[in-house]
């Protein structure tokens, strides 16, 4: 398996990992009441970037030590790591895609906003839309590198 | 996946360049082993500067290595 594969099939556990992680914190642990009251932006605001900080670290540090452990115990050298035309075309096309689920998030957001909804599920529409993505993007790719892409 | 259009003779001038493997042609070309694969298993028509990399690679014309079946173009 190459380590633009490994690392797409990574990239799609870490991204599931992330939003279940946040999924539990904030409807579980935190609870929906607690983004409630005169503090509800602020709050909202630290939780999504605490997400975003701890979830690219932990997605950079699994990602990238996965290809390089993985690179280091089959002897592959740096040459199988780079990303060359195909890998490119295949993650544009896959960005393309992703691109339309992080819009319709965007315009639910927004018409949620405009129907009086709560910051909180305005807020999380936008991130579960982002999740959504993510994923589409991840299984995208994996569709091109097994079906073949075509430019 | 419908057939691409372009189909490459890339496995025949390898075994004729010395056994060439997939790996030492990806490696000279500029690209990773799994592209030199989807390119032979038409699953992936190359850029125009890669083609000719190729070709050159194996001292032969672009036309030798790449043909073009109008009919397989949907």
């Amino acid at each position: 398996m190459s380590p633009f594969i490994k690392s797409t099939y990574v990239s799609l556990f870490t991204t599931v990992v992330i939003f279940l992680v946040y999924a539990l914190w904030v409807f579980q642990i935190m609870g929906i009441g607690y983004f409630t009251g005169p503090d509800e932006l602020v709050r909202i605001g630290k939780t999504i970037g605490t997400l975003i900080l701890a979830g690219w670290a932990f997605h950079i540090i699994v990602v990238l030590g996965t290809i390089f452990l993985d690179a280091r115990k089959s002897g592959k050298g740096m040459h199988e790591l780079i990303v060359d035309e195909r890998d490119k075309q295949i993650n544009y096309r896959s960005m393309y895609i992703s691109m339309h689920v992080l819009c319709a998030g965007i315009f639910l957001s927004i018409g949620a906003l405009a129907l009086g909804w709560a910051p909180f599920w305005v807020f999380n529409i936008i991130v579960l839309f982002y999740a959504l993505a993510n994923m589409t993007e991840l299984g995208a790719k994996l569709f091109f590198i097994h079906q073949g892409i075509r430019a | 996946m419908t057939n691409l259009p372009i189909k490459n003779q890339i496995r025949r001038f390898r075994f004729e360049t010395g056994e060439m493997t997939q790996k030492e042609l990806a490696a000279r070309v500029g690209v990773t082993r799994q592209t030199i694969v989807a390119i032979e298993n038409a699953k992936y028509s190359p850029t125009l500067e890669l083609a000719f990399k190729i070709a050159e690679l194996f001292n032969v014309g672009i036309e030798d290595v790449f043909q073009y079946t109008a009919g397989n173009d949907k």
